[in-house]
């Protein structure tokens, strides 16, 4: 059971960087960003394409500067989008879409749909305590969990960056009236959180194996984090650790396979129970409209 | 000439199935993204209805069919139909996910990821529907008979109401008509025809399994109307024909099939991105999904 709860922190942590990086895109743009899949998808492969001739370091860094390279003229048109108060969320959502499944199927037809690890010696080397193990990449996927967790809180509380993205998230259009970089601003926030999102991908290669369609469960499950996390960071943390815990308790007294309907039905069960709450996050967005 | 029949009948239940998402999509500006949960309804109720040891006529199967998705799409309509935009589309994301869970999972209904092969021939009265051009005749029936009812539906009253909520909700509800029960009905009526375009589907293809209903189906459907136009009726028609026979001229590239298959999701991909960006309201299509290009 220890063990248990373990797995279900470190799972958790897998995906709280993914979930704070929807969770901040939703808050400034007011869509829900696919393109954060494909970033979770794209940059480990490119890591792994550069490790056989870089090493690591120097081709963690390649591999960001090219998807963040790669994906700046849609974050820029995105930018410019919300920038020009359009409400234009069914838009935005259906354009990431419409990248999400380019950059699946680019990759699958790359690299094939095989799964690839990318490290196996670090899923090897174990940590053993009294109360669990767990191997090297998964203390690194804690690790880089908190770390984002601390990165987006002090951003979006103490900077004037996430005062600013407060201020679009709350309403756009004043805040352009009192001058306001919204274009910078929302650049920065997808920016951030393509580097929170890519780091979480590459350690989820190392954890497990990369494969072209890895992205998407862990959007959908962040997805189902922010929508009941609602428009806090601490909501999002609590409902991301309980939502996993649930999973892990689910797939040990029932089965793997019924992983992702748990999340998707603990979504329908808060959006039946109180759709107040799913509502609340755009409830803030009506001025622009 | 018995491929193009193959093209031809896929273009059919495909466009049938853009015909029912653009109720939704271009009429009531409700962005679904649950289709192959209903159109896997009635592939799987024609499938384990004919198939069985007790095998029922096939008509009676897509009327089954349409009962179990009707039930299925007032549910999740109710539940649903809450919300708009973008958290309707996660609403009914995640009832495809659910569903496709359920289809993959419970192997003793469904047989699980083997599928259920030789589904019968669709027989209606003494006739056995076995040759490509006696389902290409029924496919564009089906058609036909789909874009007539959803012209008399969309130039009726209750048409003008749809549109009127896409554009305003409030002031439709302000004039004392009942919306929620306006959306439900309409999502409810789009899953009745992609049911009997699943249980067409499943009878020619005579297999199916689970992998064919997956999101990315959903996916399809909905590029298909995005693509042609949302809010006309010849839009997804032509979403259909040029989804579905635009990819098949990569067959003379000679490329294998698994590579097809990708590129063939790349051009949908590309596709979408493109429309989003340039031509947010398709090809022939008059609504926009941005708000502020309407009306």
């Amino acid at each position: 059971m220890t063990q248990m709860i373990l797995n279900a922190c470190l799972d958790a942590c897998a995906i709280l960087p993914v979930a704070l990086d929807v969770w901040l895109v939703y808050r400034v743009c007011r869509f829900f960003p696919f393109t954060t899949s494909a970033v979770f998808t794209l940059v480990p492969y490119l890591v792994c394409s550069f490790s056989f001739v870089l090493g690591s370091g120097a081709s963690t860094l390649l591999a960001f500067s090219l998807a963040l390279t790669l994906l700046f003229p849609i974050g820029w048109y995105i930018a410019s989008r919300v920038a020009s108060c359009q409400e234009a969320s069914l838009q935005l959502f259906l354009l990431s879409l419409g990248i999400l499944v380019l950059t699946q199927n680019s990759l699958s037809i790359v690299y094939g749909s095989q799964p690839i690890p990318l490290d196996m010696s670090m899923r090897e080397s174990l940590f053993h305590f009294p109360f669990g193990s767990f191997g090297l990449s998964r203390a690194l996927i804690f690790l880089w969990g908190m770390m984002s967790l601390a990165l987006i809180s002090l951003l979006h509380c103490k900077t004037s960056l996430g005062k600013r993205w407060q201020a679009i998230a709350s309403d756009p259009e004043l805040s352009k009236i009192v001058g306001v970089s919204i274009k910078g601003a929302i650049a920065a926030a997808l920016a951030t959180g393509a580097i929170l999102t890519g780091g979480a991908g590459i350690l989820q290669g190392l954890d497990t194996a990369l494969t072209p369609h890895m992205g998407l469960s862990v959007f959908m499950q962040s997805v189902v984090v922010v929508v009941i996390g609602g428009r806090r960071i601490s909501g999002v943390v609590g409902v991301c650790f309980a939502m996993v815990f649930l999973q892990d308790l689910i797939a040990y007294m029932i089965g793997t396979q019924w992983h992702e309907m748990v999340a998707f039905s603990l979504l329908l069960l808060y959006m039946v129970v109180y759709p107040r709450g799913a509502r609340s996050h755009t409830s803030s967005f009506i001025g622009c409209q | 000439m018995t491929y193009l029949c193959h093209i031809l009948i896929i273009l059919n239940i495909y466009a049938s199935l853009g015909i029912a998402l653009n109720l939704l999509v271009g009429y009531t500006g409700l962005l679904s993204l649950s289709q192959a949960v209903f159109l896997g309804v009635g592939a799987y109720s024609t499938a384990l209805m004919t198939h069985s040891s007790i095998p029922c006529s096939w008509p009676l199967s897509i009327l089954v069919g349409i009962g179990i998705s009707s039930i299925m799409a007032l549910i999740i309509g109710a539940i649903s139909l809450r919300f708009r935009d973008d958290l309707f589309a996660i609403a009914t994301f995640s009832f495809q996910v659910i569903i496709y869970n359920l289809m993959q999972n419970l192997t003793g209904i469904t047989e699980g990821p083997l599928g259920i092969s030789g589904i019968p021939s669709p027989r209606i009265g003494c006739v056995v529907l076995t040759s490509y051009w006696a389902f290409l005749v029924l496919s564009l029936v089906f058609a036909i008979v789909s874009i007539y009812i959803a012209r008399r539906a969309v130039l009726a009253p209750y048409g003008r109401l749809l549109r009127a909520i896409r554009e305003d909700e409030i002031s439709v509800t302000a004039m004392a008509k009942n919306t929620a029960t306006l959306r439900v009905s309409t999502f409810v009526f789009a899953s009745m025809i992609s049911s009997i375009a699943g249980s067409l589907y499943a009878s020619y293809l005579t297999y199916i399994d689970p992998s064919i209903f997956t999101v990315q189906e959903s996916i399809f459907i909905l590029a298909i109307v995005i693509i042609g136009g949302p809010g006309r009726l010849w839009g997804p028609v032509l979403g259909a024909a040029l989804l579905v026979s635009l990819p098949e001229g990569l067959r003379l590239l000679g490329l294998p099939s698994s590579v097809a298959a990708n590129t063939r999701q790349i051009l949908y991909g590309a596709a979408l991105v493109g429309c989003m960006i340039w031509r947010p309201q398709g090809l022939v299509g008059k609504y926009s999904l941005r708000s502020d290009e309407r009306g």
